[in-house]
């Protein structure tokens, strides 16, 4: 068996030693990761040469790293050799060929959700025409960007129509050998947005819609870069707010801001990623690298995130506070039901004077989830007068479940000042006799209180986005109570 | 000192050290454990604040000498001078060995107090040999001691004074001083305990103690600290304790003094209604750097721990407090409170905080709170209103910080004595200096 | 509307009710006086369902059904209501919010529409000027960073807007000066009707003399010792609760 096993490991081997230089049309690479490899996706997406080299530096430096093990989290081991790192356009003969077809527990979601019928198709992977009537509202969005100034396009256009921009900002926030997945993506990573505002611009509308039509199947290895040029503004939405159908495993994105000066970033994410069965078993593993650098004085980088989803969640969205004046934010609400676990948090790196951060983080256990909260603040002695407030309640639902805190405070500047709290409890009884005794039924009343809970986080998102997001709480925490 | 220096005095040392071939053969098994790892680095989490390369590369010796009659009756001058009760029970110390003609071990009934070294093997406790995995120094202390205290108290005995400890050292550079401390409490027995330590002399020797507890049902200790060193002492502390249901630790610990202080908590609340309070201040300035570092694992269910830290960092001083709270499954009805205040003084000090929780139950109240800045503008100017000067404004208000934590210790005279010595060595304010 | 027979309660084992005995019927307004400690917020508790009270003996009937097999909110639904002495805080909930899920439970139970959320201003328009509430009151979180004033007058406004049948007013005028006891008179007397009781469970006389009571009764020691009418509640205003102690441990 073993051997065997090794035969067909070699087969594979030899086969895209040989095959993937020539042939280029080959939509597919076997698993396997090597400079070749490499090579060919730089290749297959027509990249001009910088870019291949830059992903063979992050690759050599990759092969000299560990993965991390001081997450709170329990990770099946992976085997990195075993994942395909091309395959696009992907193919969609295995998918559903109508929504009778797709798993009706995922129906079910979407009708609870809300979400409109021409979209359940495509978030459940239904191999139909990818584009509906989206098309024409694609359009009318680029022109309406395009005459703003606004670039936003997919990372392999970017690439090929504003390699200056790329070439100056790619890597800039989060280097290629920042951690072992950052490294792994900008090895191999697959595609992504790419956001260009340019100075004094007001983007004119959310970047969100156009996402959700245009985002499906980035796949595994994302990469975002959103530069906001002096005194610019863009609000930034990213996620779906139902179940993808995904199979791929392992997620590793990167995603980079640079506000310069007087810029403002908002990036609001909803992830709602697989999260394995009731069991635990199957669901994503989303370990993302999000860093912004505010970078001008007087810029504002603001992240707003619900995670709900993924099996296991690994990220610390983070701000580098570097331009004096300059404002990080950190609104997050974590949920870690039936064996999810979820490690999560933020930095706030201050390094000019008078920089100012908020955390607000609200993580939710359920099941035999754990929830953890990670984060940093530091605060460098150049950071005259740096503020810090940090907020960070736990909840928890059940006796089965887990809820950490694990903040690291360091500050070198005696006229910064931080502030942390936290919290962990349950829903108390008494608020729960509260509700009832006003007639509510006891998952109601949990669900309100749940919903309160994490309403600080849910005002930042964008209106629309903080309903579904409640919607979503509530469909995750199912079954957690009572 | 490398291993191999370090395990060329081991080996001389274990020939020495009295004890059967059991206890030679665990002290033997200790300094390999410790040996597989060596001094841990900065890259273990429980170390990331705290560099421990001044300990492990000084010239350190394990085996001081016993002190000479001129060192003891100074150290006896001392102590008057700090006005220490001569009546009260207490062992001392000088540079790790014990000195009988300071010490005084006549108590009330249910209590004994003894030197380590002076007790047969038999009579120590079950505890005195406790594994101390993950605790490096302490597992070195396990292979080096050879002197410390036994106090010991009845079922329902209670001290009608505090036994006092104290601990002095010579001023001699590079002794390894490694007392060892055990504790063992009948059921209901109330008893407190007060540690000094003090230096004649500034030194740069290193002194590791090892603190083990034992609390059966209903017992109470209340264990004070005052670390008094001189300014280039090492000091290295683990406290561990297991409390039983009802057992009550109250821990009041000062640090003002050494180079590199570290003090390690491991306690352990095994029994319903076990409680355990921990509060501290500690001083940092001139290059010392002081690290308070606590895990509390309430294992039974209807538990309390409450922690409660304050830092005063001065110039170049860097203070660290790390707490880890650990609700264990079914151990539910909870109460964990933390809390960490700091007051950064100066442009090139450091704070370094790390409140941590883990919780693994669910109907528990926890909560822990840190903060860091430096005086309050609006109170400054209150007072300054009033018509008192910028730097007696200062003096009054840092005083203020770290009398809150003052104000705990229950017994007045202890108390006066310990704000004595935090008045006295409170790091001056820089901005003060500078108008002076 | 409701009889509470032999009723004995218990919290951790310790007995608070002793045998408590109440028949409150529609359009009447009963007050339960006593000292500290004597039952009466337990009671007021258990009529609403609290589970952390254990009734170990006697039964209550409302309108003929057994009351205390009902879960919470299915008491609620029928219209018992409780004005609670400590209302609890829910940081994050609506305060506007709670009261429409609150209504709109109540009338899915009477087989009523739901209301929206223009029907649902209309509706509480006129009893938030009664309870000199303000419009920004109700955007704020439930009971958080309330006076102790505004806490009496939102559950007050809670009553009102949900009518019960049967409202059970816990200690509602402690903690309240004299303009704020007047405008929470002022709702409880706006509320009162042929077909609605009321339990007003209270320490002082003082808001007998502007709720006036049909009934008047003392409870000490888990058992109600003395039954009046008001002249009972100003009695016990002048001369306090020890003679009624003493002759009812005589007795």
């Amino acid at each position: 068996m073993a051997t065997e096993q090794k035969e067909i490991t070699d087969l594979v081997k030899r086969k895209y030693e040989h095959g993937f230089v020539t042939d280029i049309e080959q939509e597919f690479v076997p698993p396997g990761l090597d400079e070749g490899v490499i090579r060919l996706i730089s290749q297959k997406k027509g990249e001009p040469e910088f870019m291949t080299e830059w992903r063979l530096k992050a690759y050599r430096h990759w092969l000299t790293m560990k993965e991390p093990d001081w997450a709170h989290v329990r990770i099946n081991p992976i085997d990195y050799q075993a994942i395909s790192y091309y395959a696009a356009p992907k193919s969609q003969e295995d998918a559903p060929k109508s929504l009778d077809e797709v798993d009706p527990k995922l129906l079910e979601t979407y009708d609870k959700l809300g979400i409109p019928l021409h979209e359940r198709a495509r978030l459940a992977g239904v191999a139909v025409d990818a584009v509906f009537d989206s098309v024409s509202v694609a359009t009318t969005f680029k022109e309406k960007l395009a005459e703003a100034g606004v670039i936003f396009c997919s990372f392999s256009d970017a690439v090929k129509s504003h390699p200056e921009l790329v070439r100056k900002y790619l890597g800039s926030v989060v280097p290629h050998r920042d951690n072992f997945f950052a490294a792994l993506n900008s090895a191999v990573f697959s595609d992504g947005s790419f956001v260009y505002v340019p100075k004094g611009v007001r983007c004119p509308m959310e970047l969100s819609t156009y996402f959700r039509i245009n985002a499906a199947n980035t796949g595994q290895f994302e990469r975002t870069l959103i530069v906001a040029d002096e005194g610019s503004h863009v609000s930034y939405l990213e996620g779906c707010t139902a179940p993808m159908r995904d199979e791929n495993q392992l997620h590793a994105a990167v995603v980079e801001l640079v506000a310069l000066e007087g810029a403002e970033i908002k990036y609001s994410t909803v992830q709602n990623w697989y999260p394995g069965d009731e069991q635990g078993v199957g669901g994503i593993y989303n370990f993302v690298t999000k860093r912004g650098e505010c970078r001008g004085a007087n810029s504002k980088i603001s992240w707003t995130q619900v995670e709900t989803g993924s099996a296991i969640t690994w990220k610390y969205p983070s701000c580098v506070l570097r331009g004096e004046n300059s404002v990080g934010e950190f609104y997050s609400v974590a949920v870690a039901n039936n064996y999810q676990q979820a490690d999560t948090g933020t930095k706030m790196i201050h390094i000019g004077a008078n920089t100012r951060s908020t955390i607000i983080s609200k993580g939710i256990s359920a099941g035999h989830g754990q929830n953890a909260y990670r984060g940093l603040v530091r605060v460098l002695p150049t950071a005259r007068s740096a503020r810090n407030y940090t907020q960070c309640d736990s909840l928890l639902l059940g006796d089965k479940c887990g809820a950490h805190t694990f903040p690291y405070i360091e500050s070198r500047e005696r006229s910064a000042r931080v502030e942390h709290e936290a919290t962990t409890s349950k829903i108390s009884e008494d608020q729960l006799f509260y509700c009832r005794q006003r007639g509510l039924s006891e998952e109601d009343a949990v669900n309100m209180i749940v919903n309160g809970f994490c309403r600080e986080v849910f005002k930042e998102l964008p209106m629309e986005f903080a309903v579904e997001a409640q919607n979503l709480l509530n469909v995750t925490l199912e079954g957690a109570v009572g | 000192m490398n291993t191999e220096a370090l395990s060329r005095q081991f080996t001389a040392e274990l020939d020495r050290l009295s004890g059967s071939a059991e206890t030679a053969a665990r002290r033997a098994a200790a300094f390999d454990a410790f040996s597989a790892t060596g001094f841990p680095t900065r890259r273990d989490e429980q170390w990331r604040y705290t560099d421990l390369r001044p300990i492990s590369t000084a010239e350190l010796d394990f085996a001081p000498a016993s002190p000479s009659a001129e060192l003891v009756s100074r150290v006896s001058e001392s102590l008057e001078r700090s006005g220490f009760d001569a009546t009260a029970s207490r062992l001392v110390f000088v540079d790790g060995s014990y000195c009988e003609a300071l010490s005084r071990t006549t108590d009330a009934a249910g209590i004994s107090i003894a030197s380590l070294a002076s007790c047969s093997e038999a009579d120590l406790p079950a505890h005195a040999h406790a594994p101390l995995d993950g605790h490096p120094l302490a597992t070195l202390n396990a292979a080096f001691a050879r002197e410390g205290a036994l106090i010991a108290a009845e079922a329902g005995a209670r001290t009608a004074a505090p036994i006092e400890l104290v601990f002095a050292a010579s001023g001699h550079s590079g002794i390894a001083a490694q007392p060892r401390i055990l504790i063992d409490l009948g059921h209901g027995a109330d008893v407190t305990l007060v540690q000094h330590l003090l230096d004649l002399e500034p030194a740069r020797g290193w002194f590791n103690a090892v603190t083990q507890i034992v609390q059966p049902p209903g017992s109470q200790l209340t264990l004070y600290r005052l670390q008094d060193h001189a300014e280039h002492q090492f000091h290295t502390a683990l406290t561990r304790a297991e409390l039983a249901e009802d057992a009550k630790l109250i821990c009041g610990y000062f640090d003002l003094g050494g180079r590199l202080v570290r003090n390690d908590f491991d306690i352990r609340l095994k029994g319903a209604g076990a409680d355990a309070d921990l509060y501290g201040l500690f001083l940092a300035s001139s290059g010392q750097h002081t690290d308070n570092h606590i895990r509390m694992d309430h294992i039974a269910p209807g538990t309390r721990s409450a922690e409660a830290f304050r830092g005063i960092i001065g110039d170049r001083g860097h203070g660290v407090f790390n707490g880890k709270v650990v609700v264990h499954r079914d151990a539910q009805h909870i109460d964990a409170r933390q809390s960490s205040d700091n007051l950064l003084l100066a442009d090139n000090a450091e704070i370094d905080t790390k409140p941590e929780l883990e919780i693994y139950a669910d109907d528990v109240k926890c909560s822990h709170g840190a903060t860091i800045g430096e005086l309050d503008d609006e109170q400054m100017f209150y007072l300054r209103a009033r018509g008192l000067a910028d730097d007696e404004a200062r003096n009054l208000l840092t005083f203020a910080f770290a009398n809150t934590i003052l104000e705990r210790i229950a017994l007045p005279e202890l108390r006066e004595r310990i704000a004595e010595r935090v008045a006295a060595r409170l790091p001056n304010d820089e901005t003060a200096d500078k108008m002076r | 509307m409701l009889t509470i027979e032999n009723l004995h309660v218990a919290v951790e084992e310790r007995e608070i009710l002793k045998g408590l005995d109440l028949s409150v019927n529609a359009g009447e307004i009963h007050a339960i006086m006593g000292p500290n400690g004597s039952g009466k917020s337990t009671l007021a508790q258990v009529l609403a369902g609290k589970d952390s009270y254990s009734v170990t003996q006697g039964r209550v009937l409302y309108r003929g059904e057994d009351l205390l097999d009902m879960e919470p909110e299915e008491r609620a639904r029928r219209g018992v209501f409780l004005a609670f002495q400590y209302p609890t805080e829910i940081p994050g909930v609506n305060n506007a919010y709670l009261l429409k899920a609150a209504l709109n439970a109540r009338r899915e139970a009477d087989g009523e529409p739901q209301v929206d959320a223009f029907e649902f201003m209309r509706l509480i328009r006129s009893r938030m000027e009664l309870m000199n509430i303000s419009k920004e009151f109700l955007n704020r979180s439930v009971n958080e960073g309330f006076s102790g004033g505004e806490k009496k007058r939102n559950e007050i406004l809670q009553m009102l807007v949900l009518e019960p049948s049967l409202a059970v007013l816990d200690e509602t005028d402690s903690g309240l000066d004299v303009d704020a006891l007047k405008i929470v008179a002022a709702g409880v007397n706006s509320l009162r009707s042929d077909d609605r009781a009321m339990v007003l469970v209270t320490h002082y006389e003082r808001l007998l003399e502007l709720i006036v009571p049909d009934h008047v009764h003392v409870l000490s020691d888990g058992r109600i010792v003395k039954s009046g009418d008001r002249e009972l509640a100003r009695e016990l205003d002048a001369r306090g609760y020890d003679w009624v102690q003493q002759e009812a441990a005589s007795a």
